[in-house]
């Protein structure tokens, strides 16, 4: 059953329609990338699987709950990290978990052994005493993180959760939501690419309030992402090279070629078969004596297939 | 509810505007009573002398009008600037419990004020027979006048999300429902809309509570008023999230 289901999503700002039309749905144990460049419509969409904004059109429903009739219900469910992390600023960090805890109509030795765990999953037990106020933004972050994760829901929503974080915070939050996603419904909003890449199975797409990809990373690499890349060097010069490929030179792509500290380039944005022509090429190479220094197959990347779906919208519009 | 109002009641405690409140409060009361007079009266303690204390309690209304909305301006347009509303409403809590969670914070800070007024008629009682009766009457009407204050003031930060925006037009509101009523006010509203600001007026029925007699009616007045003001501010709330 799929936990998250959104239909035909519209949401209007006065006569800017921020949403047009969005669909999808999110199986249970998923985790799902949701990209988009700022301002496509992730936030809005957010908003409303978490009752915080009603859409304007059409309906999503969160373990079966509708967001506008079971508002309650579908906020019970759902752990969320709105994008810039807003917390009281006026609390320790113990006293705020303790508030979103009761708030969430969690007491006693649950919500104390709750605290514990998330607490503990976020390292932020060198902080539990200090004041909000006082935390760098990658504490204020795992604050954030563990209040969406304190009650244990089965959906979690995190929107831009690493944004402004050093490397290594990254890293670390990337785990902790690789391990929480192993057994929860995660929906990670972003646009920073790698972070999907590396910890989401699915990927959406959205672009001016319109889904224009979805599917596995890889799957829409090679659906969306444009020629593959090929790229061959050898010792010696670029004329030298130039000779050596002139024979399968002809119908193979778009190729530039290039030449730095006597090794000779030479890149291909194939239109045939990648492996036929890089078989070809090594033979071609061989024969006219040139040593081989590297032979890269390039895959697009999702960078590749955000850029080429994200900027096509646009020139279209 | 009581989660919100205890999380709202523990941030005023840790901010100044509560100990302003309260010291404002407490001072401009004894001050006004024993020392300077009620503004445009003049009338003191020593010049009454006698143990009635309704000219003491009828300084409540005056001291509210601007201490209430200080106090009020800042729960909600905090929480809107800085993004928790965000959190709190995607809280399983539905938007009028968040809303009389805040009022009640609101209303314990100014039943606390209230508190610090109580040596006055302990204090007084000592030099004369005292009836309890109106002391007991003027408390619930300032709980009641305070609450119905709050209400607007509320209603407005959550309106304007802009403190100083809220405070003044929330000061100015206040202000008018005291005056209204008042003969002076009357001289400038035409003669059939009398009856209308007279029964809108706060101070009268403050008055009639002051002096001991709980009306139903007037006890329903400001009650719905507050009602009304509480209402309209989770309208606002949910106006928000859009159709």
């Amino acid at each position: 059953m799929a936990m998250i289901e959104v239909d035909d999503l519209r949401k209007d700002y006065g006569s800017f329609r921020a949403l047009d039309g969005v669909s999808f749905a999110v199986d249970k144990g998923e985790i799902l990338g949701f990209l988009g460049p700022n301002g496509a419509g992730k936030t809005t969409t957010m908003k409303i699987l978490t009752g915080f904004l009603y859409p304007s059109a059409g309906r999503a429903a969160v373990a079966g709950h509708d967001v506008m009739e079971n508002s309650v219900e579908v906020r019970r469910r759902i752990g969320y990290l709105p994008e810039h992390t807003p917390l009281y600023d006026d609390m320790t960090v113990t006293e705020y978990l303790r508030t979103c805890g009761r708030l969430r109509g969690m007491s006693g030795p649950y919500l104390a052994q709750r605290m514990n765990v998330v607490t503990g999953l976020t390292h932020l037990g060198p902080k539990l005493r200090a004041p909000i106020h006082t935390l760098s933004k990658g504490y204020r972050q795992r604050v954030g993180l563990a209040q969406a994760l304190l009650h244990e829901p089965e959906i979690i929503i995190l929107d831009e959760p690493t944004v402004g974080l050093d490397p290594n915070q990254v890293v670390d939050v990337r785990g902790i939501v690789r391990e929480v996603g192993q057994d929860r419904t995660v929906i990670l909003c972003s646009h920073i690419l790698s972070e999907v890449e590396a910890v989401c199975g699915r990927v959406v797409i959205i672009n001016r309030g319109r889904i224009v990809a979805n599917g596995a990373p890889a799957a829409l690499a090679l659906e969306h992402g444009g020629p593959a890349r090929l790229s061959l060097s050898v010792r010696g010069a670029a004329l030298q090279l130039e000779a050596a490929l002139s024979s399968i030179a002809t119908g193979v792509g778009t190729a530039t070629l290039t030449e730095a500290d006597g090794i000779a380039t030479v890149t291909v944005l194939c239109s045939v078969d990648p492996a036929e022509l890089a078989t070809k090429a090594m033979d071609a190479v061989r024969a006219a004596g040139l040593p081989l220094v590297a032979l890269t197959p390039g895959h697009a990347s999702l960078e590749d297939v955000f850029r080429r779906l994200t900027s096509r919208q646009g020139d279209a519009a | 509810m009581m989660t919100i109002a205890w999380k709202e009641l523990r941030s005023f405690l840790n901010s100044p505007i509560a100990y302003i409140f309260l010291i404002a409060f407490t001072a401009w009361m004894a001050g006004s009573y024993f020392v300077w007079g009620k503004v445009g009266q003049g009338v003191t303690f020593f010049s009454v002398g006698n143990t009635a204390l309704d000219v003491y309690f009828s300084l409540v209304p005056q001291a509210f009008v601007l201490l209430v909305p200080a106090m009020a301006m800042r729960l909600w347009p905090d929480e809107l600037k800085s993004g928790t509303v965000e959190l709190l409403l995607t809280y399983p809590v539905r938007s009028w419990q968040v809303v009389c969670g805040k009022f009640l914070a609101g209303l314990a800070l100014i039943a606390i004020g209230l508190c610090f007024t109580l040596p006055v008629p302990l204090v007084v009682s000592g030099y004369g027979e005292m009836d309890w009766g109106p002391v007991f009457g003027a408390y619930i009407a300032s709980l009641l006048v305070g609450g119905a204050f709050l209400s607007i003031g509320l209603f407005m930060g959550a309106l304007c999300s802009e403190q100083v925006t809220a405070f003044i037009v929330t000061a100015a509101l206040c202000l008018l429902l005291v005056l209204m009523g008042d003969t002076l006010i009357n001289l400038f509203i035409p003669r059939e809309l009398h009856a209308f600001s007279n029964a809108l007026s706060f101070s009268s029925r403050f008055t009639y509570l002051g002096r001991g007699v709980v009306d139903f009616a007037d006890t329903f007045y400001f009650t719905s008023f507050t009602a009304v003001f509480l209402i309209l501010n989770t309208t606002v709330l949910e106006t928000r999230k859009g159709v």
